[in-house]
Parts: C-alpha cells; structure tokens; sequence
C-alpha cells in the first residue's frame, strides 16, 4: 500500500512539474538576464568551442565526445 | 483485504486525483497560450519613444498602413539575424502603404543602438523601418507575447490580421511577403 501511494505520489509531482514548466514560467520578454554569457553552462563557452575542436582532432574522429562512436577513431 | 492492495475507497480517490493531475497537464499549454491576440482582433494602441532619437509614435499614427510590427531585443540572436531581411521587406512595400515598426524592448538601449549603427553600416544605408523603444516591455505586456522575436502583422484599420511566432527564415519570409501583398489589396 505505502510503495503504491509514494509511487503514485511520485508520478503526480512529475506530472505538476509539467504543468509548473507552461504555468508559471518566465515570459519571452524576460529573459534578458537568462541570455547573458555569464548563465550558459559552461563560463568558457568560446573556450569550449575550441577545445571540443581540438579534441575531436587529437581522437581523429569527428563526434568524438559522444557515446555514439567513441572517439576511437575507428568508424 | 489483500495485503499490498489500496482499498476501493482509496484507490477511487488516488484515480481521482490521478485523472485531476493528467487534465490540468493536457490543459497547460491552452493555459500559457490564453488570451493571446488572434486575427480579426483590434490592435492595442501604444505610444513609445524612438529607439534613436526621442520623437514619440503611437500605433494610431499608423492607421491607413499596414504594419508590421516586431518585437525584438538586443541580446535575442534570431531578432537580430531576421532584422536586415525585415527591413528588406520595408524598402520593397514602402511605398505601397506598408511600415515596418520595430520594437525593441532591451533593458537599456545602449547595445540595441549599437547594433542598428553596425547594421547600417553593414547595408551601407540608414536602418529602414520605425524603430521604437519600449523601456516597460508595455507592448509585449499588452499583446501577451509568448515567443522571442514575434511579429504581428496589422492591416489599414489597425486589426491583427497575422501573428508570427519566432523569427523567419528564407521560406517563411517568403509567406509573409505573400500575406503583405493580401493586406496591401
């Protein structure tokens, strides 16, 4: 009973966060803050640019940073 | 009861709520999409200040022309990417009675400025179009813009006729060029 109710439970919150995602979310027009440079991912995003092209020619395979084809250079 | 089972009682109200959960997910995008202008519907007027010098314009001053109206911003990269073809469209329907009102919604103006100056100096010729600025976001606040850019397409008695979410790409550029024509008629 308890796993049934916390699973469905579970299943519930996942599916509100859905709705939070449309409902209650930041509009177009705000974003300004959200498109600076400083809130990407990665602070170095130039940088990194560069560095997945070198490291995709060190593997000698392009796509080497996936899962699909490893890096091994051996396609 | 068998152990492990919820009972009628509770497993009734845990569907209930199941199927609560489920209806409000299918209706959140009619949510986050509700009251957004539609065709055929009167445009808000606004009056906003230029983006390069302080004249005021209002959407009334406009009437008699078809307009089309763009939403974008500085630091929007599609906004930017679409703005020399928009104003492409400007210099061909000029004459025709059409305007092409830009309405930039930046924080400051600062960068949007700059970007009109390198773009007039990449077409080698004034930026075309009104170019407007709304400091208060007013304008997307009034039509609920719900994409970044978004045009809205005006006909000669103010009314939206078309509303185009995001910014246009050769193909639907060519689209648009065929609803100003309509509207032109």
């Amino acid at each position: 009973m308890k796993r049934y109710v916390i699973g469905l439970s579970l299943l519930s919150l996942l599916c509100l966060a859905g709705c939070a995602e449309k409902l209650i979310r930041v509009q177009p027009y705000e974003m300004e803050h959200f498109a600076q440079d400083k809130m990407q991912f990665t602070p170095l995003g130039p940088r990194t640019v560069f560095e997945t092209h070198i490291y995709s020619i060190r593997e000698a395979s392009a796509g080497g940073l996936s899962g699909f084809q490893g890096g091994c250079g051996c396609r | 009861m068998e152990k492990g089972y919820a009972s009628p009682r509770v497993r009734a109200h845990l569907i209930l709520i199941m199927f609560i959960v489920v209806v409000l997910t299918c209706m959140a995008q009619t949510f986050a999409f509700a009251g957004m202008p539609v065709a055929g519907q009167q445009a808000t007027d606004f009056v906003l200040p230029g983006l390069l010098n302080g004249q005021t314009l209002s959407l009334k001053d406009l009437t008699g022309k078809v307009v089309l109206l763009n939403i974008w911003a500085s630091w929007c990269t599609s906004c930017k990417e679409e703005m020399e073809d928009l104003m492409a469209v400007q210099e061909q329907y000029g004459l025709r009675g059409f305007a092409f009102v830009a309405v930039n919604i930046d924080n400051a103006p600062a960068s949007a400025v700059e970007f009109m100056d390198r773009l007039g100096t990449k077409m080698k010729k004034k930026p075309a179009g009104i170019l407007l600025y709304d400091k208060d976001k007013l304008v997307p606040k009034a039509y609920l813009q719900r994409a970044m850019p978004t045009s809205y397409l005006i006909d000669r008695e103010g009314k939206f006729r078309k509303i185009y979410l995001g910014s246009f790409s050769k193909s639907t550029l060519a689209a648009l060029k065929a609803d100003i024509e309509e509207a032109l008629k």
